[in-house]
């Protein structure tokens, strides 16, 4: 099982179906789409990468090694700037 | 304001500002005196220090990139405690604390620098601790409206303030617009009455023959006060925000069609937008303030649109872009109602 955090210095501000993701370590400021906003939402609630992925699978309609890939690529990018970590 | 000019015990005066009684014992010579009005923050010179300067041996938590001719930063912002210090090396010490501005001057210094520093950045600074974000822009009652134009410092807002004006509109601000959320409406509130224009575009809008004072000893920019020109009208009511405008500028057009486009914004460049036009924005940044800004720029977002106006650099083209945002409001230029 692969699972996510927030990392404590990330803030989150919903804007419409989109997100603004601040860092406060840095003062940067990262924007998501609405698809990437959902994804941050339901790793919030859910953690497990795998449960994310079937939740996005029943909500777009979109192919499932598609939308693994295209999630993949925002969480290696999320953890890249510090704004999500590997849960213990 | 219309009122007549009231003076205290102490000879402080009241002025509204930003949408808020400012009492201050610097005569503030571009406002007019208001009475009748409890203060909402008390500004004044003072020779000493309000409390031990334990700040001066402390690193600021912000230093402004521009330098004087000592190379030294020309701002740098202290935290003591409750209480902000920007300190204007060679011009004043400002202190910030609850509703209490003191400022203690440097020898020499001209009260119209001290008053323009107040102006600004202080009260800006002042508002910001109140949870009233500053923005950078200028703003025109539009039908009762006021429509906020975000820009980038000298790239020409003052002079789209002007083409407003030209066009029968008056203006709450030419620089600093104080915004907040009143009764569950996003509102601007009005800046102080006059325009800073530069000489190119002094000479465009008012005539070779008109010689406006400098804004300051040092300043490029020209001051014109409201009612100095009789194009000049200046809103004294805060009003509901009918939208944000974030301007982009071109070069200079490359056809003989003048061109202005309106576009949307994501929502969360909308919110970047907002976020990068503070008037503070560096500032704030190093001062720790930024997710408290962000939530409320965010809900002031979801009560107010934002969007793209991109436009050809040059003042003949300034009237185009008046027009498209006209049509973008898609309402007859009227008079309207201020939120009180």
């Amino acid at each position: 099982m692969t699972a996510y955090v927030l990392s404590p210095s990330a803030k989150l501000q919903k804007v419409g179906d989109e997100m603004v993701v601040l860092n406060l370590d840095n003062g940067q400021y990262y924007g998501l789409n609405d698809v990437g906003c959902r994804i941050v939402e339901l790793l919030q609630e859910l953690r497990d990468v795998e449960a994310v992925l079937s939740q996005l699978q029943q909500e777009y309609d979109v192919g499932a090694e598609t939308l693994n890939r295209d999630m993949q690529d925002l969480l290696d990018e999320l953890e890249r700037h510090e704004l999500i970590k590997h849960a213990d | 304001m219309r009122a007549r000019r009231v003076d205290t015990a102490d000879s402080a005066v009241t002025y509204v500002l930003y949408g808020y009684a400012v009492e201050s014992t610097l005569p503030l010579s571009h406002l007019s005196a208001v009475s009748g009005v409890s203060a909402d923050v008390r500004f004044e010179m003072t020779d000493q220090p309000p409390a031990p300067a334990r700040w001066k041996t402390s690193q600021p938590v912000y230093e402004s990139p521009f330098r004087d001719g000592d190379e030294q930063s020309r701002l740098r912002l202290y935290r003591d405690g409750d209480t902000d210090v920007l300190q204007f090396p060679g011009v004043a010490d400002f202190y910030v604390c609850g509703n209490m501005i003191h400022c203690v001057a440097a020898p020499g210094t001209p009260p119209e620098l001290l008053e323009l520093r107040l102006l600004g950045v202080v009260l800006s600074l002042w508002c910001e601790r109140r949870g009233i974000p500053v923005l950078h822009g200028c703003s025109i009652n539009v039908n009762g409206r006021a429509l906020l134009f975000l820009a980038d410092r000298g790239t020409g807002k003052s002079a789209l303030a002007a083409a407003w004006l030209k066009s029968g509109y008056a203006m709450l601000s030419d620089d600093v617009i104080p915004i907040e959320t009143r009764h569950g409406v996003a509102v601007a509130n009005p800046s102080f009455p006059h325009l800073r224009l530069e000489p190119d575009a002094c000479d465009y809008f008012l005539g070779h023959e008109v010689q406006l004072p400098l804004v300051n000893a040092g300043f490029s920019k020209r001051l014109l006060a409201a009612n100095e020109a009789e194009f000049v009208r200046f809103e004294h009511r805060s009003l509901p925000i009918g939208a944000i405008y974030v301007c982009e500028r071109r070069g200079s057009a490359q056809t003989s069609v003048a061109a202005a486009d309106v576009e949307s914004l994501p929502a969360h460049q909308g919110l970047f937008s907002l976020l990068r036009h503070s008037y503070l924005s560096t500032m704030i940044e190093h001062a720790n303030e930024q997710h408290g800004r962000m939530q409320l720029l965010a809900s002031v977002l979801d009560r107010t649109p934002v969007l793209r106006l991109v436009y050809d650099s040059g003042f003949d083209n300034l009237d185009c872009v008046v027009g498209a945002v006209l049509r973008d409001q898609r309402e007859p230029p009227r008079d309207g109602d201020g939120v009180d």
